[in-house]
């Protein structure tokens, strides 16, 4: 992939890598756990999260094919390291970057029980609202009740979301070099008209 | 050393919100067994609004705080619901205004799209010590920012130095480690 500036073919395949990470958990699964780790080799990551071998290699594969993983062959063990994605949307007026800390929340869903409920039930895009009232609420600037309710999300069931959400931004904030480019919900009131 | 091990006064009680329930089950459920042999242990009966009652028993199936054995937990004696807020009451009444005030600014919102319910917590907490029932609170929250808004509207209403919040997350932390 051509790294030159303001490459649109590396904008385009930029933009075909984060969506499939959105797409396929279990890929971003893995992304974020090397993003966290740093020059990891395949036995770690299968004593790590616990995926089959032949799973772990093809799966590292693919995000080397996507260009968001380097694979270092210089060594006898090869070792893997993540790339920062950051990826923001603009549709009409609406406007959201994505960054690791998305797609490591989307790696979490499957084996979350409110995460999970509430991407089946709401799709991924509330998930990706919810994360900007969890980083205000885990800072202890946004009240839990004010966030579920402009969430649209049942309280009990919004708190629990922000509750594993915040599990996400505690684990993410050191290693997404793009963290503070994610919208916060609390600069943010929902408008008046929505 | 857990902070409730330290009784401030004498005649304490703990009111717990929504959240604490809910980080418990979320970890697994053994974090709430914990938290039913820590209050039964002490002997002590956490306090909960009929809103956090009725948030518990609202959440959609399979969603965390619809695990929650709640009226296990009430019928085993370690969980009460409290009485309602007395509005007349003007002592709660302002509480109650003033947590929304605090909420709204800290959250940064209009006052009016905080809802009397979400400063259920506090309303009760001002009811107990008002009516003498309390003469020390303990507010149990993962709402940090709420919980210091209550313990402010409730230091203010004549209450000086009888409410701390306890967060929610250090206390189940340190009841499993």
């Amino acid at each position: 992939m051509s790294t030159a500036k303001g490459d649109p073919e590396r904008a385009v395949d930029g933009f075909i890598a984060v969506a499939d990470l959105l797409d396929e958990p279990r890929l971003a699964r893995l992304y974020t756990h090397v993003l966290r780790s740093d020059d990891v080799t395949i036995d770690e990551i299968v004593a790590d999260l616990g995926i089959p071998r032949t799973t772990a290699y093809s799966d590292a594969a693919s995000l080397v094919e996507l260009g968001v993983l380097t694979r270092d062959e210089t060594q006898k063990t090869h070792t893997y390291t993540a790339l920062s994605v950051v990826l923001t949307t603009i549709l009409d007026e609406d406007e959201y970057t994505i960054t690791p800390t998305l797609i490591d929340a989307i790696g979490r869903a499957p084996r979350d029980p409110d995460l999970s409920l509430l991407v089946e039930k709401h799709g991924i895009g509330k998930l990706a609202a919810a994360l900007t009232y969890a980083i205000p609420y885990t800072e202890g600037t946004m009240s839990e009740r004010v966030a579920a309710r402009e969430l649209d999300l049942q309280s009990a069931f919004g708190i629990a979301v922000l509750h594993a959400l915040r599990e996400v931004v505690l684990d993410m904030q050191e290693h997404d070099r793009y963290f503070d480019r994610i919208r916060n919900a609390r600069d943010n009131p929902p408008r008046e008209d929505g | 050393m857990t902070e409730l091990d330290t009784a401030n006064a004498g005649n304490p009680a703990w009111i717990a919100d929504t959240g604490l329930f809910i980080a418990c089950g979320r970890q697994q459920n053994d974090k709430y067994t914990a938290l039913a042999r820590f209050a039964q242990r002490h002997d002590r009966t956490f306090v909960i609004p009929h809103r956090v009652y009725d948030e518990l028993g609202g959440a959609p199936e399979r969603s965390t705080p619809d695990e929650t054995p709640i009226n296990t937990a009430i019928d085993a004696g370690w969980v009460r619901v409290a009485d309602p807020p007395n509005y007349a009451n003007s002592t709660v009444a302002t509480v109650m205004d003033d947590v929304r005030g605090y909420i709204a600014r800290a959250s940064n919102r209009n006052e009016d799209t905080i809802e009397k319910a979400d400063t259920a917590l506090a309303g009760v907490a001002a009811q107990l010590l008002d009516g003498d029932e309390a003469a020390y609170i303990y507010l149990l929250t993962t709402d940090i920012h709420a919980g210091e808004g209550s313990v402010a509207a409730v230091e203010d209403a004549g209450f000086d130095g009888q409410i701390e919040v306890v967060d929610g997350f250090e206390l189940i932390e340190e009841i499993t480690s």
